[in-house]
């Protein structure tokens, strides 16, 4: 029961990751944050 | 499910394990420049540690480092939506040509780059010099809307490789708040030593090009079509924008972003590299009216002036901003694809 329960967290974890991924790679705008001006 | 000890230890392994594993791999492929060789982040720059990796990452021998703005990426290609836009840039027609030529390239090109922006890339650069610059001036480099003032650096993150006087006449930004800047901070220290989150704010500019509203203007108009009248507002709009820069007006070459002119020479002087400075193509005809002929041919004649000393150490000056007719042209100076492919051809002829 406990070595389930290590893999269900395991599971959870990488999903976790992958929320965290795409949080890191699809949120915000770079061209329009405020660390860069651009004006093309 | 039950959220006991074993569970968390186990969901907590994965995660940091899996964060760790990505982190490494990173750090184990970033210097090796794989990434940079087979995804085209030209066009933007988000980090100064972004920056030190493009340097670090190219080749040193036989190397030319290609330095612009948005002429040289595809952000006009992607607005127009020209199909593989990012392959008909001019950074990457011309690599295409260089390279055959025997050349290594470096684009640092990058959208709104501006004279004090070419100035902190000069330091950055020059301390990995490469065998020769090529350095495309554009008219909106020059514009009084640009002459001082946080908006006459388009990179933040550069600021520190300017010289103390161009950071005065940059003064400081009237919205900077302390919140403001301890988030620039902490945004440049996650670029510094957290190499998945640099490169994840490099990857971004991948699909959110030139902007996320692009983006996501690009995703609906897959679905509902495009619209004609929008693209006529948005001609319009960008006309609006650009006026000033072609409307009656001289520049002085004593303003702050000439200085930074000088400032991104002289180090290549020192170090007796080659440069090529081209003042690139504009459409004169795109403003109509609006484009002041007398100021932009008084301006033309200052900018030689001002590069005309530089002749004898190694500096070339071309003008070619009447070089291609109106139809080679997008919109105010970026090219069409045949135009970039004409554009290149002439500048690899002249870097033979």
């Amino acid at each position: 029961m406990r070595t389930l329960d290590f893999w269900k967290g395991v599971g959870v974890g990488a999903i976790l990751f992958v929320l965290f991924l795409a949080i890191l790679f699809f949120s915000g705008d770079l061209s329009a944050s405020k660390f860069i001006y651009v004006d093309f | 499910m039950t959220l006991n000890k074993t569970f968390l230890l186990g969901a907590f392994l994965s995660f940091f394990g899996l964060l760790a594993l990505t982190e490494i791999f990173l750090r184990l492929t970033v210097p090796t420049g794989v990434w940079y060789r087979h995804f085209d982040f030209s066009g933007d720059m988000t980090s100064l540690a972004e920056l030190r990796d493009r340097l670090t990452t190219t080749p040193k021998e036989h190397r030319i480092l290609l330095l612009g703005d948005s002429v040289l990426g595809a952000s006009a290609l992607v607005e127009h939506r020209l199909p593989q836009a990012r392959g008909k840039t001019l950074s990457r027609v011309l690599t295409t040509k260089l390279q055959a030529q025997g050349w290594s390239t470096l684009s640092l090109g990058s959208d709104g780059l501006l004279l004090p922006d070419l100035e902190g890339l000069t330091v950055e650069a020059s301390a990995r010099p490469p065998e020769r610059v090529l350095l495309l001036l554009n008219v909106r480099m020059f514009a009084s809307d640009f002459v001082q003032g946080p908006k006459a650096l388009s990179r933040k993150f550069l600021r520190e490789d300017l010289s103390t006087e161009t950071r005065e006449a940059l003064g400081v930004d009237p919205q900077e708040t302390e919140e403001s800047i301890l988030s620039d901070q902490l945004y440049a220290a996650l670029c510094d030593h957290w190499v998945l989150f640099r490169e994840s704010q490099m990857a971004k500019t991948l699909w959110y090009y030139p902007s996320q509203k692009d983006f996501f203007q690009r995703f609906l108009e897959g679905i509902v079509g495009q619209n004609e009248t929008q693209s006529e507002i948005v001609e319009a709009a960008l006309k609006q924008k650009i006026a000033s820069y072609y409307q009656a007006g001289l520049w002085d070459p004593k303003s702050p972003p000439w200085k930074s002119l000088r400032k991104s020479l002289d180090p290549w002087v020192r170090l007796k590299v080659p440069v090529t400075v081209v003042l690139t193509p504009q459409n004169a005809k795109y403003l109509g009216r609006y484009f002041d002929q007398p100021s932009f041919e008084k301006n033309r004649k200052a900018l030689a002036a001002f590069l005309q000393p530089f002749a004898k150490s190694g500096v070339t000056y071309l003008d070619w901003s009447s070089r291609y007719p109106s139809p080679m042209f997008l919109d105010h100076c970026h090219l069409t694809p045949e135009g970039n492919g004409w554009y290149a051809d002439d500048l690899a002829g002249v870097l033979k």
